[in-house]
C-alpha cells in the first residue's frame, strides 16, 4: 500500500534515464517486457514489497523486481513499451489466482505548467514475469454521469482523464481486483481488468450507506458545475481485503468497511475522527494493513482538515469499532508484521513494537555483513516479512535482515544498492548529484579492479582547499559493480557544507588520483 | 595626457645639478615616449617617474646608485622561484588539516584577480603602481595612471572557470589655486570589474546512479569602487560588491557586500594599507522550488577578512615588493607576499606566495610566478600577462593569461 505524498514526490522528482545491464527478451510478443538478472534491484527507491515464501516482489521507481531466492538474485522488469520510464505506483498479489499485479503512473504537465501524476495503467503476470498483460488506466466515458446504487440512481462525475487518476493500492477478493485510484475513486473488476465498476462510497456527510437506503448525493471527488459538492471520501488512497468478503477502503475522510464486498452494491460503514468515541487520529488514510496473527487493523492516519486531528498510527482489535493511537506525529508510509509485531515505515525509520504499540524499536544500524555497504537513509517506504527474513525498502536502497531467533533487529544484514556499472577501472562517479546531505548520502563508485588496495577519498572546495576526508587509507576490494563509499555531506568539523560545487579526489593505491564534482544542494 | 606626469620631477632628481636635471629629463621624456611603463612609480609627493633605464648615467654611476645589478637581481629572482617551487612541492604530500575557511562561500572571490596579482601572491593591497584594480584595494584607484583596462582568463582543472574584467581610472579636480601650484585640488578614482566563475560538465546522476544530465554552475562578482585621495599620503576607498550565484535550475542567490580600503604612503618607497573585505556578504538559499516541503532556507555568510599590507618600491632598481597579512573571522591568519621586477624594457617578472596560513601548517600554500610584456602601439600600451600558480591536490595547476590596455 502506498500513500499519495510519497508517490507524488517520487513521480515528480525522479528523472529516470533508461539504462540496463545485459538483458534479453522473453519471447517475441509486444506485451512482454525486457528483463535482466542482477545481484541488485534496478532502483534504490522501493515503493512496496510483497513476500510470498522465497519469492520477493518489489515495486520500485524503475519497474518491478522479483527474486525467487529470498533476495540472492533479482530479475528486473523495466523498459520497452510496456513500462517505458513509468513509475510503479502500486503492486499486489492475488493469492487466489497466484497473479502478480502492478500499477504504473507518470508525470504529466497540465495547464498552468503544473506537473501532476497520471495513471498509465496496470499490468499483471501469472507466470512469474515471463509474460505480462497490460491494461489501460480505467477512465469514464463522457456520458457516465449516472450510477445505480441499490434503489438509487446517483449522479456521478465522470472521471475522463488519467491525471490524478492513478492506482495507489490494490486488493483482492475471490475473482475480483479492487483498486484505489484517488480521483478515480474505488473501482473493481471481475474480468482481470477488462471492465471496471465504480464502487459507491458514503459521502462526507454520511457515516454509512446501504443499497436499501434512500440517498441523494453525487459521486464526485471534487465539486464543480456538475456536482456542487465534492467528497473527500471519494478520494481513495488505500484498500485491503481482510477476507473473502470484508474490504477496508482508506480515503481522505476516513476508513470505509464493507462485509459484503462480493455483492453488486456493497454497503459501507465509515470510521473517522469525528464519528467515534475512540477514533482514528486523522482522516487521511494513506495506508491500511491487517495483522492476521493478532486480528488487528492498522491504519496510517494522517491529519486531514479538522484541526483536532493529528498524524499517527491507529489500530483496532475489534474490526474498527474502537481505535488506539500510537506513534504521534509520525507520518507512516506502510506496514508489515512479523507475527504479532507491527513494523511501521516512516520518514524517521522502521519502527517495530513488541508490546502492541506501547514502545517502538528502531534498527541500530544497517550494515551489510559481507560488503560493509550501509543503508543510511531513515526514509522507509515499505517492508515485508517471510520466515525470519525481513525486507526493508527505503528511498535509498533495499535491506534484508536474516533475523536471529527471538531477537529484534539483530541478525545478518544484506544491503542492496543499485548503481550503474563502471565502464572501466579508470571511471569514477558519485550519486545522487545534486546531493542533499540532510536527506541522503553521497555514494562514490570506483574500482580497485578486484584487488585489495588502500583507498583515500577527500573533498575540496572550488579553490581546492581541503574540506573533508571520506576514507583514508582504507582497505578496499571492489570492481565495476562493487559497493560504494559514502559521504554524509559534512566537513571535518561535523557541519553540513553550504550549497555549492565541491570536488572529490580518490587515491587508489599508487595509481594517479581520480577526480569528480559534487553539486551540494541542501 | 601622458606628458602630464612629467610636469613635476621626482624628488630624487632635485639633488642633481640643473644641467644634469635637464639632460636627464630630456632622456627620460624620450624614453617614456617610446615606452609607457607598466609600473609608473610615484614619489612621496605623488609625482610619477618613468621607470625606463636611465641611459644618461654612466655605467659606473649606475653601479654606484644601485645596490645590485640586473644580473644579480635576475639570479635572485630565479633562485627564489626555484626555491619556492621545490620547497612547497615537497610538502604537498602532508596530511591536510581542516580549516573552516574552506567551507565558507565565495571561494572563487578569494583566488585573486588577474595574472599580475596572482603572479605576485595576491598580496597587493598596498600597491599603487601599474595597472590597479579595486579587488585588491578600492583606495588604489586614485593612483591609476591613464585608463587601465584589464582582462584575464584562467586555465583551471576540472572544468572550472575563472575570468576577470576590470576598468580603473582616476579623476583629477583642479581649482585655480591648485592649478597655480601645478597639482590637482583633489583626486578621485573609480574601479569597476567582474569576476566570473563556474563549474561545467558536472555529472548529474539520480539516486540509482543513472546519468540524468550535465550540470553547470555560474558564480559571479560584480564590483564598483570609488576612492578619494585625502592628501598626498592618504587615500580611502569603498567597494560595493554584488554576488550572483546560479547553482541549479531555478536555484539562485544574490548578495551585496562591501570592502573598505585605505592606503597610506610613508615615503617614496613604503606604502601601508588596511582592508576590510566582504562586510555583509552572504548567500541566501531557498530550495523549496526543487524539494518542495523538504526544501531548506539557509544563509551562508562570507568570511570577514581584515588585511594589513605593505609595499616597498625601489624605482632605481626597478623592482617592488608587496606583503600582506590577512586575518579572518574563521580562524585563518594568512601571509601573502611577492614581488615584481622590470628586467627589461617592457618585460616584468613576478613571483609570490599566496595562502601561507600561520594558523594551519597543512593549509595548501600556493606559490606563483608570472610575467608581463608591454608594447607601445601608437601611444596605447598593450600588455600581455601570464601567471602560474601551484594548486596542491588538484589534477593540474593554475594558468592565468591576460591582456591589459592603458590609454
Amino acid at each position: 500500500m502506498k500513500k499519495i505524498f510519497l508517490f507524488l514526490f517520487i513521480i515528480i522528482l525522479s528523472n529516470i534515464n533508461f539504462s540496463q545491464v545485459t538483458n534479453y527478451k522473453v519471447g517475441e510478443l509486444d506485451d512482454r517486457l525486457n528483463k535482466s538478472s542482477s545481484l541488485n534491484p534496478t532502483s534504490n527507491t522501493i515503493i512496496d514489497i510483497i513476500a510470498i515464501g522465497d519469492t520477493i516482489w518489489l515495486g520500485t521507481s524503475r519497474g518491478v523486481s522479483v527474486s525467487f531466492d529470498k533476495g540472492e538474485t533479482w530479475t528486473n522488469f523495466y523498459g520497452r513499451s510496456d513500462f517505458g520510464t513509468d513509475n510503479i505506483s502500486a503492486i499486489g498479489y492475488d493469492t487466489y489466482t497466484r497473479t502478480f499485479w502492478c500499477a504504473t503512473a507518470k508525470s504529466q504537465e497540465v495547464t498552468g505548467g503544473q506537473t501532476l501524476p497520471a495513471g498509465s495503467g496496470l499490468k499483471y503476470t501469472n507466470d512469474f514475469g515471463n509474460t505480462w498483460n497490460s491494461i489501460p488506466q480505467p477512465v469514464d466515458g463522457q456520458n457516465d454521469n449516472q450510477i445505480q446504487y441499490g434503489i438509487n440512481n446517483l449522479s456521478a462525475l465522470p472521471v475522463t482523464v488519467t491525471v490524478q487518476n492513478l492506482c495507489y493500492d490494490i486488493a483482492f477478493t475471490p475473482n475480483t481486483i479492487w483498486i484505489a485510484t484517488f480521483a478515480g475513486g474505488l473501482r473493481r473488476s471481475t474480468d482481470n481488468g477488462q471492465t471496471w465498476q465504480r464502487v459507491v462510497l458514503p459521502p462526507d456527510n454520511k457515516n454509512s450507506i446501504a443499497p436499501t437506503d434512500t440517498l441523494d448525493f453525487c459521486l464526485a471527488p471534487v465539486g464543480g458545475s456538475f456536482c456542487s459538492v465534492g467528497n473527500l471520501n471519494h478520494r481513495v488512497f488505500s484498500v485491503i481485503a481482510l477476507n473473502d468478503s470484508t474490504v477496508l477502503v482508506g480515503t481522505a475522510n476516513g476508513i470505509n468497511k464493507t462485509t459484503n464486498a462480493n455483492y453488486a452494491n456493497p454497503s459501507w460503514v465509515k470510521f473517522n475522527h469525528q464519528n467515534q468515541d475512540n477514533p482514528i487520529s486523522g482522516n487521511f488514510i494513506t495506508a491500511l494493513a491487517y495483522n492476521n496473527t493478532s486480528n488487528t487493523i492498522w491504519a496510517s492516519t494522517w491529519k486531514a482538515e479538522d484541526p483536532n486531528e493529528f498524524y499517527g498510527v491507529s489500530f483496532s482489535s475489534d474490526g474498527g469499532l474502537n481505535w488506539q493511537t500510537t506513534l504521534y506525529d509520525e507520518r507512516p508510509h506502510n506496514f508489515a508484521f512479523k507475527f504479532a509485531q507491527p513494523i511501521v515505515l516512516t520518514d524517521n525509520g522502521a519502527f517495530r513494537s513488541t508490546d502492541f504499540g506501547q514502545t517502538w524499536i528502531l534498527p541500530n544500524s544497517i550494515v551489510d555483513n559481507q560488503t560493509g555497504a550501509q543503508l543510511r537513509s531513515n526514509v522507509f517506504y515499505s517492508a515485508a516479512v517471510t520466515g525470519n527474513y525481513i525486507f526493508l525498502g527505503s528511498d535509498d536502497g533495499l535491506a534484508r535482515l536474516k533475523e536471529n531467533i527471538g531477537s529484534v533487529w539483530e541478525g545478518e544484514w544484506k544491503v542492496y544498492l543499485s548503481s550503474q556499472p563502471l565502464n572501466s577501472d579508470e571511471e569514477v562517479y558519485c550519486y545522487p548529484n545534486p546531493f542533499s546531505p540532510r536527506q541522503e548520502l553521497l555514494k562514490f563508485r570506483y574500482s580497485t579492479n578486484g584487488q585489495e588496495e588502500k583507498v583515500t577519498i577527500r573533498i575540496y572546495d572550488f579553490a581546492f582547499n581541503y574540506v573533508a576526508t571520506v576514507i583514508q587509507n582504507a582497505s578496499r576490494i571492489t570492481d565495476n559493480e562493487g559497493a560504494p563509499d559514502f559521504w554524509n555531506g559534512k566537513d571535518d568539523n561535523g557541519n553540513y557544507v553550504p550549497n555549492g560545487v565541491y570536488f572529490y579526489r580518490i587515491e587508489i593505491g599508487d595509481k594517479d588520483p581520480l577526480f569528480g564534482k559534487i553539486l551540494v544542494l541542501q | 595626457m601622458r606628458n602630464k606626469i612629467f610636469k613635476n620631477y621626482p624628488n630624487v632628481i632635485l639633488s642633481l645639478s640643473k644641467d644634469d636635471r635637464k639632460s636627464e629629463v630630456t632622456l627620460r621624456q624620450a624614453q617614456c615616449d617610446n615606452l609607457r611603463p607598466a609600473s609608473t612609480y610615484f614619489d612621496q609627493g605623488g609625482q610619477a617617474q618613468c621607470d625606463n633605464v636611465i641611459l644618461s648615467l654612466s655605467k659606473d654611476d649606475r653601479i654606484e646608485k644601485s645596490h645590485f645589478d640586473r644580473l644579480s637581481v635576475t639570479k635572485v629572482f630565479n633562485l627564489s622561484v626555484i626555491l619556492f617551487l621545490l620547497f612547497f612541492t615537497s610538502i604537498l604530500s602532508a596530511q591536510p588539516k581542516f580549516s573552516e575557511m574552506s567551507v565558507k562561500p565565495g571561494a572563487f572571490s578569494r583566488m585573486g584577480f588577474g595574472p599580475r596579482g596572482i603572479g605576485m601572491g595576491n598580496g597587493l593591497s598596498a600597491l599603487t603602481e601599474g595597472n590597479l584594480v579595486a579587488y585588491y584595494n578600492p583606495a588604489s584607484s586614485v593612483f591609476q595612471e591613464g585608463n587601465s583596462f584589464q582582462t584575464g582568463y584562467s586555465f583551471l582543472s576540472l572544468d572550472r572557470a575563472l575570468n576577470f574584467l576590470n576598468f580603473t581610472r582616476k579623476f583629477e579636480f583642479r581649482s585655480s589655486k591648485a592649478e597655480n601650484l601645478g597639482r590637482p585640488a583633489s583626486v578621485a578614482g573609480i574601479s569597476a570589474g567582474i569576476i566570473n566563475s563556474g563549474v561545467s560538465k558536472i555529472d548529474g546522476r539520480d539516486n540509482n546512479g543513472l546519468k540524468t544530465k550535465e550540470l553547470s554552475t555560474s558564480e559571479n562578482l560584480f564590483f564598483l569602487a570609488v576612492a578619494n585621495k585625502f592628501s598626498e599620503k592618504f587615500a580611502l576607498g569603498l567597494t560595493v560588491k554584488f554576488y550572483y550565484y546560479k547553482l541549479y535550475e531555478d536555484i539562485t542567490s544574490t548578495g551585496v557586500g562591501f570592502d573598505i580600503g585605505a592606503i597610506y604612503k610613508f615615503n617614496e618607497n613604503f606604502n601601508v594599507s588596511f582592508m576590510l573585505v566582504d562586510l555583509n556578504s552572504k548567500y541566501k538559499w531557498d530550495t523549496s522550488p526543487i524539494y518542495g516541503q523538504q526544501g531548506l532556507s539557509s544563509e551562508n555568510e562570507f568570511p570577514l577578512l581584515k588585511k594589513i599590507g605593505i609595499r616597498y618600491n625601489n624605482p632605481q632598481n626597478k623592482f617592488l615588493l608587496v606583503a600582506e597579512f590577512e586575518n579572518s573571522n574563521v580562524g585563518t591568519n594568512i601571509l601573502k607576499f611577492g614581488g615584481e621586477y622590470n628586467i627589461y624594457d617592457g618585460l616584468f617578472l613576478r613571483a609570490g606566495v599566496d595562502q601561507f596560513n600561520l594558523s594551519n601548517g597543512d593549509w595548501a600554500v600556493k606559490p606563483a610566478a608570472g610575467f608581463s610584456y608591454l608594447y607601445n602601439l601608437d601611444g596605447y600600451l598593450i600588455g600581455i600577462d601570464y601567471a602560474f600558480m601551484l594548486e596542491p591536490y588538484s589534477s593540474s595547476d593554475r594558468h592565468i593569461i591576460g591582456v591589459n590596455f592603458n590609454f
